[in-house]
């Protein structure tokens, strides 16, 4: 019975996930029209055979857009984690490891900065570096690296007087040997776990900020800066909000499902 | 923090639900009450309520309602007189005798004297201490009072279109005795100042008497709504009965409820280039700029075909200088486009930037059809979107900009007050414009007395600007005033004003 829930979970995500994955990838190879086409004839045009999703302000095809939308959405959640986590692993496996003045010294430094509302923090990275998909990345980059610290550390400082990180210590086993080669591995589960997270998280933050107008700059696309564009044309074409904020749901849920799933079948 | 994700996925499938509603409720109608109308207005009026400090246009337009000049404008953009009655100027041009209408009052009650138009007067050029309210007041080298209904301006030097820097809101006349002008504003126009609650709104009521032809509306409530799709949702619920400067986009979301009333902007939106940077330093370059773009497809794209194109810094309200041929003077034309590419140095291309503010969508919009058209000759545009000070500051004053797109207005009812900006020494030339041929008009229209001579000199000035493709003219973009359909008689000026003693409650 609770196995089968558990594969529920499992199974939709992976559905979820595997729509976003399929959409993303038929842009890479070929959008139904190229993404900044404008035509003047079919502005805001409705759902049509040739147009799945109907057109935007400019007659650009909505389909084509949210193709390429999802996948810079896509790319600035991977690299933003992928900073954050780089990052973040190694200032926890150092900290959490060692412990001392120095763990104190950058824990509470990583306090102050989860102290700020993430959002606020990559607002004011974003007016240090000017707007612009790259520094989108950068700026929460940065933003998402205590979380991850604190995990990891949290983690390292259970693992480090464990009997066999002590005799590997006996056997004359490095530091650094012991930290990325026997208790990075053991972590491995938590940090899934919180990446699947993370990337939700950077999903809604890059949302959040194309919204505000300081994340990707038209003309190219992003989820968020689509929402933000329908937002001024609810009456008009309400199609074009609700299936842009769809498709994000679906990105966010299968995730978020995945995540769910994988922690049960943990345990 | 598992929970934490699947609340937040949640709070977004709420939110969509919750909208729903409110796209399906937002029907409904009041009725408002007779003689009262509810503007809204998209900025509270926030450098002051005093007419000789007000440097925005969105204040300037509010206060029009308030405040007279010896001169006011009319909706036909010619003078006529307000406080003055009728004036005369001298031979030489420098001294101008006004006589005063007999019998305006303030809205205190108290009549207008040649004193409080002396003091008015005075303020504004800097001769009580302030510095003067605009560079050109600071001509008015003497104020005298030669009787009670006379007043006698003397100018340092000739200047033709001083009336039409007296009929500006910022040359009010305003009482002597006043020392509250900042909160309590007091002025002779149709309509006096009641209240203001800080970016909420603006309460003024008709001024019962006033000396000219009297409001017809008893109460004026401006609210401030600086939020465009906001703007729309209270238009739709019932509490704004009138919004200016909207946008097709816009208009398209009113329900049957509303007039539309089609003006212009009366604003020059271009790709302002900046003639100093490389390569737009190069004449050919910026004439192939001018010779890649489709100005009637950014019309159609953006705004429905709604506007009116142009060719160079002048708009059609100008009529008197308005040149239409020059909007023809470049058509899109691919093939030349490349050419002069080629002959520039740039066979291939080039990338630039347009600096555009996040706040105008209008530009912004205008800013991605230019992208794509621009692609068509190999020039790959990037936007970058800036905060509105940082464009003023940055952009504006600081000239650090490849291209932006703007619309530029004119403050005042004269052709100077559009071309000016291009003569290499103005201070607000942040095109960096540059030519000997204009600068020596420039300088010769600013002595010319004659006006047929002054009107050649400047549409000289237009057509140099054209031919040196200075800028890609777009557009004098339309604009559109809803009007709830239970008043009529709203109408425009060829300024940025709001005049709301015309508009009626309908029977």
């Amino acid at each position: 019975m609770n196995n089968n829930r558990k594969n529920h979970k499992l199974y939709i995500g992976l559905i979820l996930a595997g729509l976003i994955v399929l959409l993303i990838l038929a842009g890479l190879i070929r959008s139904p029209y190229p993404p900044q086409k404008m035509e003047a004839s079919l502005k805001l045009a409705g759902i049509s055979a040739a147009h799945p999703m109907g057109c935007d302000q400019f007659g650009r095809d909505i389909l084509s857009r949210v193709m390429i939308g999802a996948r810079t959405t896509f790319l600035i959640a991977f690299v933003t984690n992928a900073i954050g986590l780089f990052f973040g692993i190694l200032i926890g496996a150092l900290t959490g490891y060692f412990g001392g003045f120095f763990d104190e010294i950058l824990m509470r430094f990583n306090d102050v900065m989860l102290s700020f509302p993430s959002i606020l923090l990559a607002l004011v990275l974003i007016a240090l570096m000017g707007p612009g998909t790259y520094q989108v990345m950068i700026a929460m980059g940065i933003v998402f690296i205590p979380s991850y610290a604190r995990i990891v550390r949290s983690e390292f400082i259970r693992f480090r007087n464990m009997d066999y990180v002590l005799a590997i210590r006996l056997m004359g086993g490095s530091h650094l040997r012991i930290m990325f080669l026997h208790i990075l591995p053991n972590v491995k589960g938590t940090i899934l776990t919180s990446l699947i997270i993370g990337f939700n998280n950077a999903v809604l933050c890059e949302a959040a900020m194309s919204f505000l107008g300081i994340g990707v700059q038209p003309p190219d696309a992003s989820l968020g800066l689509m929402l933000s564009e329908a937002q001024g044309f609810l009456f008009r074409a309400p199609s074009y909000a609700l299936l842009v904020g769809f498709v994000m749901i679906c990105m966010i849920l299968s995730f978020s499902l995945l995540s769910d799933s994988l922690k049960e079948v943990q345990g | 923090m598992n929970l934490l994700k699947i609340k937040k996925s949640f709070l977004i499938i709420l939110c969509l639900s919750l909208f729903l509603p409110t796209v399906l409720c937002a029907c409904g109608k009041t009725e408002t009450g007779n003689g009262t109308i509810n503007v809204g207005i998209a900025q509270d009026l926030e450098d002051s309520l005093d007419p000789h400090k007000a440097v925005a246009a969105g204040s300037r337009e509010v206060l029009f309602n308030i405040f007279e000049g010896l001169l006011k404008p009319d909706p036909k953009g010619d003078l006529i007189p307000a406080v003055a009655e009728s004036y005369q100027v001298s031979e030489d041009g420098l001294t101008y005798t006004f006589k005063l209408r007999k019998n305006v009052r303030f809205h205190n009650g108290r009549i207008v004297t040649a004193e409080d138009v002396k003091f008015s007067l005075d303020k504004i050029s800097g001769k009580l201490g302030d510095e003067p309210m605009l560079p050109v007041y600071a001509l008015m080298q003497d104020v005298s009072i030669a009787d009670e209904e006379t007043v006698v301006v003397t100018l340092s030097e000739k200047d033709v279109d001083f009336p039409a820097y007296l009929a500006m809101v910022n040359a009010a006349i305003v009482p002597n005795d006043n020392p509250n002008m900042d909160s309590d504003p007091i002025g002779t126009g149709p309509f006096r100042f009641e209240s203001r609650s800080i970016q909420d709104q603006i309460v003024m009521s008709r001024f019962d008497e006033y000396w000219g032809t009297k409001a017809y509306l008893s109460k004026v409530v401006f609210k401030i709504v600086p939020e465009m799709d906001t703007a729309v949702m209270n238009l739709r619920g019932g509490s704004l009965d009138m919004y200016a400067h909207m946008t097709t986009d816009q208009i398209s979301q009113l329900s049957g409820d509303f007039q539309v009333l089609e003006g212009t902007m009366n604003l020059v939106q271009a790709l302002y280039l900046n003639n100093a940077r490389k390569p737009f330093d190069d004449e050919r370059v910026r004439q192939a700029l001018c010779y890649a773009v489709d100005r009637k497809a950014v019309l159609d794209l953006t705004s429905e075909g709604k506007g009116t194109i142009i060719g160079s810094s002048m708009f059609p309200a100008f009529s008197k200088y308005y040149m239409p041929e020059l909007s023809k003077y470049y058509t899109q034309d691919i093939e030349k486009a490349k050419d002069l590419l080629q002959e520039a140095g740039y066979p291939n291309g080039f990338s630039m930037s347009i600096t555009v503010p996040s706040n105008y969508q209008p530009h912004i919009n205008a800013a991605q059809v230019l992208v794509e058209q621009l692609k068509d000759i190999g020039v790959t545009a990037k936007i970058e979107l800036v905060e509105w000070n940082t464009w003023l500051s940055e952009t504006y004053a600081g000239r650090n900009f490849e291209s932006t797109v703007i619309g530029v207005d004119a403050s005042y009812l004269t052709a100077r007050a559009l071309l000016e900006r291009f003569y290499s020494k103005a201070d607000n030339n942040f095109t960096n414009f540059s030519d000997p041929e204009y600068d020596a008009l420039y300088e010769k229209v600013i002595t010319l007395t004659d006006d047929e001579e002054k009107t050649a000199c400047y549409k000289e000035m237009e057509t140099i600007l054209t031919e040196k493709a200075a800028n890609v003219y777009i557009q004098d973009m339309a604009e559109f005033v809803a009007l709830r359909n239970t008043f009529e008689g709203y109408q425009f000026y060829p300024l940025y004003v709001m005049d709301m003693s015309k508009v009626k409650p309908k029977n």
